[in-house]
């Protein structure tokens, strides 16, 4: 999950969470505001009503008959004596019945609910049950007459009522609000770590050979800032340990050749000397021959670990790659004449604007690898092309081919496809990487297809200016 | 012919040295900069084979300077290999060639010969062994007074041999000669042989007097006797 949905998920729960506990705190306290302000009222009345009834009867019998209701017509109210006969009820009273338990209930305010019918001149209207629900408060009375109940009651619908508002409006409230905060979560989320996106997306384009242009932005003084300060230092001590090992290699290389200049200066003296044997200059003609061999290694491993400045090291110029591409060939038919190859050519005029002598070793490299890897009488196809904006060179043999495990690592350095026959050629192992190296250089790249047993495909493109 | 070295190696230096004044030229062997510099500009020499890496003062700000003082002796730049961008600003502050280290003596023969022959006055002295000539102005070659078709590979061995009369050179020589950069030891000997073996068609299979040689085990040899 990204973490902008964590973020707009967990601030969502939260949210709904404590507004919910808020909902629930306002919800009961309402309540408890609501039911006492009933029951002070209903206290009050029956108060009042004990008063009324005790006074009027401080002698004899007592006479029903006597309250008026003219102020509380809505309230529901009997007066019982201890005979629990009805001595006093209300107009709401007379209508309907609350068979409440007399005794046990005294002095306590409960909700007691009754199936009633509608009673319009009361406004009283019951719920889908039928049902209505009073607020019933029970009070003792002894005077010296009278000694008996009074009952009190309201209905409380407009409670319920208000309940009901309340719930939904609560309802729709978290409702809302969570639908605001995850919208505006979600929205701040999306601009807190937009720069991220920008890291990532740039980091994801740093490679060793564009170590500066990956300098991330962010100034900031969040979490995120410091991160791309962080990167920015990482990218930057990177760079120059990458500096240093070019530094390093440049060096060893240029140590490496002095001696092996010094010899080869030596030995090329001698070969001139006439006191030397015939047998002894032979000998040093090959050891000239290995000196050469180290140093043209020197120069490959350099080349190829200079990855920083490829392309810029070249020596252009405008070649006719139809035309550079024959004489190659002839230089190529010698080996494959040593295998009794064919060797096909097949090119348009193309030119473009590349190292001539990197190019040669580019396609020699490529057509040493095929003439190895093609038994003797085998086809070798060289054909030049053109394809949209690029020069399309494919080296098509019937060699032996190349496994598929094999195939992603014939441009490693020091790699040789695994093979019974001898190394023929002696070559360094780096004839492809070169090669691949020089394709880069030029902008062009570099494909290999290839089915063992049929042989195999190697396509250069290098674009065409 | 006086020469100039300026080479901080001083083996180097002195196993080239050995090697030129074998092939007659005064060598003066400096291994400082600033020495070469004062050198260069104090005596008159035909030419200057600088070292680009040098202590105290680079090939490049010698050749420079020189330029600048009006100097116009030809120079000759020795580059290690490794920087291609050191060639590239020699020639472009005036050096008249460049060579990479290490290098075949028969190459540094030729390129000298080359200079010189450039610099002298008769720009189109020809090179001439037996009755075979060779111009390097025209690249025409002929031999007994008939032209000689020559591909361009052909023709700048020939050259080089030329440069080299008498001295065998090797097959690395050559190829390093011609293609600029050694390959693999079976490829160069083989294309080597190969050309060698069409120039002689063209132009010693016609004529009693074999001029190339093979000398077995090491290379070829432009001369006119047909001794060993």
């Amino acid at each position: 999950m990204r973490i902008r949905t964590k973020i707009t998920l967990l601030s969502l729960l939260i949210t709904i969470f404590s507004i919910s506990f808020l909902f629930l705190f306002i919800y009961f306290a309402m309540n408890k505001l609501l039911y006492s302000a009933l029951d002070r009222d209903l206290y009050r009345l029956t108060s009042s009503v004990e008063k009324d009834v005790l006074e009027e009867n401080y002698e004899g019998e007592y006479k029903k008959g006597k309250l008026e209701f003219t102020n509380i017509e809505n309230y529901w109210l009997r007066v019982f004596d201890d005979k629990r006969e009805v001595i006093e009820s209300s107009p709401l009273a007379e209508k309907v019945d609350l068979p409440v338990r007399l005794n046990r209930i005294s002095g306590k305010y409960f909700n007691f609910e009754v199936k009633t019918g509608r009673i319009v001149e009361f406004g009283i209207k019951p719920d889908s049950k039928g049902e209505v629900t009073f607020r019933v408060y029970v009070k003792r009375i002894s005077g010296r007459v009278v000694k008996g109940w009074i009952v009190a009651a309201l209905p409380i619908e407009k409670i319920e009522e208000s309940q009901g508002n309340l719930l939904v409006i609560g309802i729709l409230g978290i409702i809302f609000i969570s639908f605001i905060t995850a919208v505006l979560t979600f929205a701040f989320t999306k601009r807190v770590l937009k720069p991220l996106e920008t890291i990532a997306a740039k980091a994801f384009h740093v490679g060793k050979d564009n170590l500066t242009e990956g300098i991330f932005g962010g100034s900031g003084k969040d979490e995120i800032g410091i991160l791309s300060r962080t990167l920015n230092n990482m990218l930057l001590r990177l760079k120059k340990a990458f500096e240093s090992q070019k530094r390093f290699i440049s060096d060893a290389s240029h140590e490496l050749k002095t001696p092996i200049s010094i010899l080869r200066a030596r030995w090329e003296n001698e070969l001139d000397n006439p006191e030397v044997s015939q047998d002894l200059k032979g000998k040093i003609a090959k050891d000239i021959e290995v000196l050469s061999k180290m140093s043209s290694m020197i120069d490959n491993l350099l080349m190829l670990s200079r990855t920083e400045e490829k392309g810029k090291n070249l020596r252009r110029e405008f070649i006719s790659l139809n035309g550079f591409l024959k004489d190659l060939i002839e230089d190529a038919k010698i080996l494959t004449d040593l295998k009794k190859q064919e060797l096909t050519y097949f090119g348009e005029e193309i030119s473009l604007y590349g190292d001539k002598e990197l190019l040669y070793r580019l396609f020699l490299n490529i057509m040493k690898n095929s003439v190895e890897y093609t038994p003797e009488e085998g086809k070798i196809e060289v054909c030049l092309k053109r394809e949209e904006n690029y020069a399309k060179i494919e080296i098509k043999d019937s060699g032996i081919g190349i496994p598929e495990s094999e195939l992603p690592h014939i441009f490693d350095r020091f790699f040789r496809v695994e093979s019974s026959r001898s190394k023929t050629y002696g070559g360094s192992g780096l004839g492809l990487s070169i090669a691949k190296w020089i394709a880069e250089a030029h902008g062009g790249k570099i494909e290999v297809k290839s089915k063992v047993g049929k042989g195999t495909s190697v396509i250069v493109r290098l674009p065409i200016v | 012919m006086r020469l100039l070295l300026v080479e901080d190696e001083q083996e180097l230096a002195q196993e080239i040295k050995d090697f030129l004044e074998e092939g007659n030229y005064n060598v003066d062997v400096v291994f400082d900069g600033e020495e070469g510099y004062d050198k260069a500009f104090e005596e008159e020499y035909d030419l200057i084979i600088l070292d680009i890496m040098l202590p105290s003062m680079d090939g490049i700000r010698i050749l420079r300077g020189l330029r600048k003082d009006g100097i116009d002796t030809p120079v000759l730049l020795l580059t290690a290999k490794s920087s291609v961008e050191d060639k590239v600003r020699g020639l472009d502050c005036g050096a008249d060639d460049y060579l990479t280290k290490p290098f075949a003596n028969a190459e540094l023969l030729a390129r000298i010969r080359a200079l010189l022959r450039r610099k002298s006055q008769d720009k189109n002295s020809i090179l001439r062994i037996s009755d075979l000539e060779l111009n390097p102005a025209t690249h025409d070659v002929s031999r007994g007074g008939e032209k000689i078709e020559l591909t361009p590979k052909e023709y700048s061995i020939l050259e080089y041999m030329l440069y080299n009369k008498g001295k065998v050179l090797t097959r690395l020589s050559i190829a390093e000669h011609v293609w600029g950069d050694s390959f693999d030891l079976f490829t160069m000997s083989n294309f080597v042989d190969v050309h060698i073996k069409n120039l002689r068609k063209k132009m010693d299979k016609d004529f009693s007097q074999r001029l190339i040689h093979t000398v077995r085990g090491i290379g070829y040899v432009l001369r006119e006797a047909n001794e060993n």
